[in-house]
């Protein structure tokens, strides 16, 4: 609804697309909308993981214009890329506060979501994740999040209806598909665990490399089929291989 | 007169209220002659120095009353203080007197009745040779590691007591952290972009050890041919316990970033272990990740009679509470709700307790981060933490505040236990380098009974049915807390209603015994038959 109305929205929604795209992934992706040439570079700059500097030039930018929406939402993202969630949290907030029509960002509500889930504040972030969906109806990525949430709040009705949910919005993100139907075999475990296998392998077959869907599904066989449970666990363990060889940077686990 | 019952009406109406939002757990922190614990310097530059050192909560004299042992670092003594409470809580420091002297890198502590004249013994793990200490009934304590032969040298952390064979006597678990080099530690490492102390990544982890009670004070390692020699892991903590109720003592350890282990008795004549910590869910979290396991509480969580583990981990991470089935475990953190709200927090000792007497157990988590850097803008989580206090609300954990409220430390340690004889449970918690806080529990409500265990009482399963059919279960468990040990009575609070109907006790030994006739609340003595 937000995006159709205004061309102008329609620009801006495409652009949060992509950098929700860019984030949920590990490739990078080229933002293909037009941006401001000096919000390009920035966003290029926290795209490839120099965010540091991406920072001196957004700055720059706020001293000469003054605030906006997008700058402080791209302060907020490249401290989000460190994983970095208090100061991404503050900025994002920063950003939030622009709810005019013409400048407000719609994909802060979405990251600061994020930044909230990811310090524990159920709360805050339930509420952040709630604004950018009156704003933006069709989001999956955070209807999976709100399935977490409610998850993490005891309601496993509610996580269930929010991961058909997230699964239905993101037919053009398999990636995305995958980590809502593995979580949806969570909540079909309890009760149900042929639905939930059959949950976890539709997940695994579009994403392989999700070794926690690979874990839970091989603890579905844990006492009736040994060999089943083995394979399983030794595809969850190549796959965790895969996914921490591709990123891992420090050295500690996060 | 209409308008005075008006105006008692309005302050009875405003006490209600009051009452609604107050906090369910009522602790006063009591001041104490307990000196600060020491562990390297304030701001720790090695990992030799984060992980502080443990208590040991005990009745060392038999005089009914819980005294300390609190274990120091940096070649300071490790101390013991008499409970000399009478009315309000007070300990005497008795080290020098009871012929204590430990002056060495002390981490943490074990009691166990290592010799059966029951008085409990203490071991204490060091960076270095650990350290044996013989009660002289109360009297005093004599160092006998060598005569005893459990004098590891290495970096132990946590380590306990149980009987693994069942032949009557405790044998004993020393967990094992890491190889290190005072004079060549590792070089400063990264996290989350900021510069930290280096470790344990990077360096070698050490083996646990295992050493089997042959009796007349000597023990021999048995860690190979009990088959618990795992590959090394960064071991942090241990409890000996009866995960399946079958009779016979099993052993969960905790490792640092590595997968936890769960060694299975396998009840045979020659006595083995089988580490099922991976088959059986164990090993990891609900998503297959290793996480770092520093405490480790226990507790019948869905009421089924089996023992729970809830496990306090890293910041950024969430703590973990694995479901007992008698077979599998399965990860239930978030449906207790005890996940997302411990994501800022890094967790050490924790302990399941009815810290409000109303017939179900809350938990306690203390939290501290382990590099003086850490703060909320740079790693997401502050040096010095709260406690994180969680009452058991129907299927959930819900957090609550307390009459303490809320202040931040660096706690690593915490016992639980009743200091003051009034059938509440107290806690003592210990700071990194820090003081030793005695936070006593004022709570008024039902006395719970409490059971007074005479036989072999280490890592007892008491479980108790009500007149309703519902089981209560608790264990006696030895470890768990972090490098902390607590030798307690077991306590019940019943919901209101309810009257026990009969208990059924598997003795650490594995004798079973069952008893009627309990009563509601008070002390009871229990006497193993065999």
């Amino acid at each position: 609804m937000y995006c159709f109305k205004h061309p102008f929205r329609r620009t801006k929604c495409l652009f949060w697309v992509i950098i929700l795209i860019f984030i949920g992934c590990e490739e990078p992706v080229s933002p293909t909308v037009k941006l401001d040439s000096a919000l390009i570079t920035h966003f290029t700059l926290i795209q490839e993981g120099k965010t540091g500097s991406a920072r001196v030039r957004i700055r720059q930018r706020i001293e000469e214009k003054g605030e906006s929406a997008q700058p402080l939402f791209l302060m907020g993202l490249s401290y989000h890329k460190e994983k970095k969630y208090t100061k991404a949290a503050d900025w994002f907030e920063r950003a939030a506060k622009f709810d005019l029509p013409e400048d407000q960002y719609p994909p802060t509500w979405h990251f600061l979501g994020w930044s909230y889930y990811y310090l524990g504040e159920i709360e805050k972030s339930t509420r952040a994740f709630e604004t950018f969906l009156s704003i933006q109806p069709n989001e999956g990525d955070s209807f999976f999040a709100l399935g977490l949430l409610a998850m993490d709040s005891g309601d496993r009705i509610a996580a269930k209806e929010y991961y058909k949910k997230s699964i239905a919005f993101q037919q053009d993100n398999p990636k995305g598909q995958a980590k809502a139907m593995a979580r949806l075999g969570d909540v079909l475990v309890v009760d149900n665990p042929n639905a939930a296998r059959e949950m976890y392998l539709q997940s695994l077959s579009l994403d392989p490399d999700l070794y926690e869907a690979w874990y839970r599904l091989a603890k579905t066989y844990k006492q009736n089929d040994a060999e089943l449970f083995q394979k399983y666990l030794q595809k969850s363990k190549e796959a965790k291989l895969r996914v921490t060889q591709k990123k891992h940077n420090t050295s500690f686990p996060e | 007169m209409k308008y005075l019952v008006f105006i008692l009406c309005l302050v009875g109406c405003s006490d209600v209220a009051q009452d609604q939002n107050a906090s369910p757990f009522l602790f006063t922190e009591v001041e104490t002659v307990i000196a600060p614990t020491v562990c390297g310097a304030a701001d720790p530059t090695q990992i030799i120095e984060v992980n502080g050192t443990g208590l040991g909560l005990f009745d060392y004299d038999n005089d009914g009353d819980l005294d300390l042992f609190v274990v120091n670092a940096s070649d300071q003594p490790c101390r013991l203080y008499e409970n000399i409470s009478s009315g309000s809580i007070a300990f005497q420091d008795v080290t020098k007197e009871k012929g204590i002297d430990i002056k060495r890198w002390a981490n943490g502590v074990a009691v166990g009745d290592v010799n059966g004249d029951g008085f409990e013994d203490l071991y204490v793990t060091c960076f270095g040779e650990n350290v044996l200490l013989l009660n002289n009934e109360g009297d005093s304590f004599t160092d006998v590691t060598k005569q005893a032969g459990v004098g590891d040298d290495r970096w132990g952390t946590s380590a306990a007591f149980g009987d693994l064979d069942n032949d009557g006597d405790l044998d004993l678990y020393v967990c094992n952290y890491l190889q290190f080099d005072t004079q060549n530690p590792p070089p400063r490492a990264k996290y989350k972009g900021v510069s930290v102390l280096g470790g344990p990544h990077g360096l070698t982890p050490e083996k646990d050890i295992v050493y089997e009670n042959i009796g007349g004070g000597v023990f021999r390692d048995v860690t190979e041919s009990w088959q618990l020699d795992a590959t090394a892991a960064f071991s942090l903590n241990v409890v000996i316990l009866d995960v399946n109720d079958d009779g016979w003592q099993d052993v969960y350890v905790g490792n640092d970033s590595m997968a936890n282990n769960l060694f299975l008795n396998q009840q045979k004549k020659e006595t083995t272990f089988r580490d099922i910590a991976t088959r059986s869910g164990a090993a990891a979290n609900g998503d297959g990740s290793m996480q770092a396991t520093m405490g480790i509480a226990v507790a019948d969580i869905d009421n089924n009679g089996m023992p729970d583990f809830f496990t306090t981990n890293f910041s950024s991470d969430t703590n973990t509470l694995q479901l007992n089935d008698g077979t599998y475990f399965e990860d239930r953190t978030k449906l207790f709700g005890l996940g997302l709200l411990s994501r800022t927090l890094l967790g050490w000792s924790c302990g399941f307790h009815d810290f409000d007497l109303d017939g179900d157990e809350d938990l306690l988590v203390v939290n501290g981060h382990v590099y003086p850097e850490a703060t909320l803008a740079s790693m997401d989580s502050e040096r010095a933490q709260p406690l994180l206090w969680m009452s058991r609300v129907g299927d959930r954990f819900r957090k609550v505040s307390t009459t303490l409220g809320e202040k931040n430390y660096r706690d690593r340690a915490a016992v639980f236990g009743d200091l003051d004889g009034d059938g509440d449970t107290d806690v003592i918690v210990a700071q990194r380098s820090g003081p030793v806080r005695v936070l006593r529990n004022d709570v008024v409500g039902r006395r719970p009974l409490v059971i007074h265990l005479e036989g072999q009482a280490m890592g007892a399963r008491l479980k108790i049915t009500l007149d309703d059919g519902s089981v209560v279960s608790r264990w006696n468990h030895s470890g768990g807390g972090f490098q902390s040990s607590a030798f307690t009575d077991p306590t019940f609070t019943f919901p209101l209603g309810r009257y026990p109907k009969k208990l059924e006790i598997t003795w650490g030994d594995g004798d079973r015994q069952v008893v009627g006739n309990l009563p509601r609340k008070g002390d009871f003595t229990l006497l193993q038959k065999n």
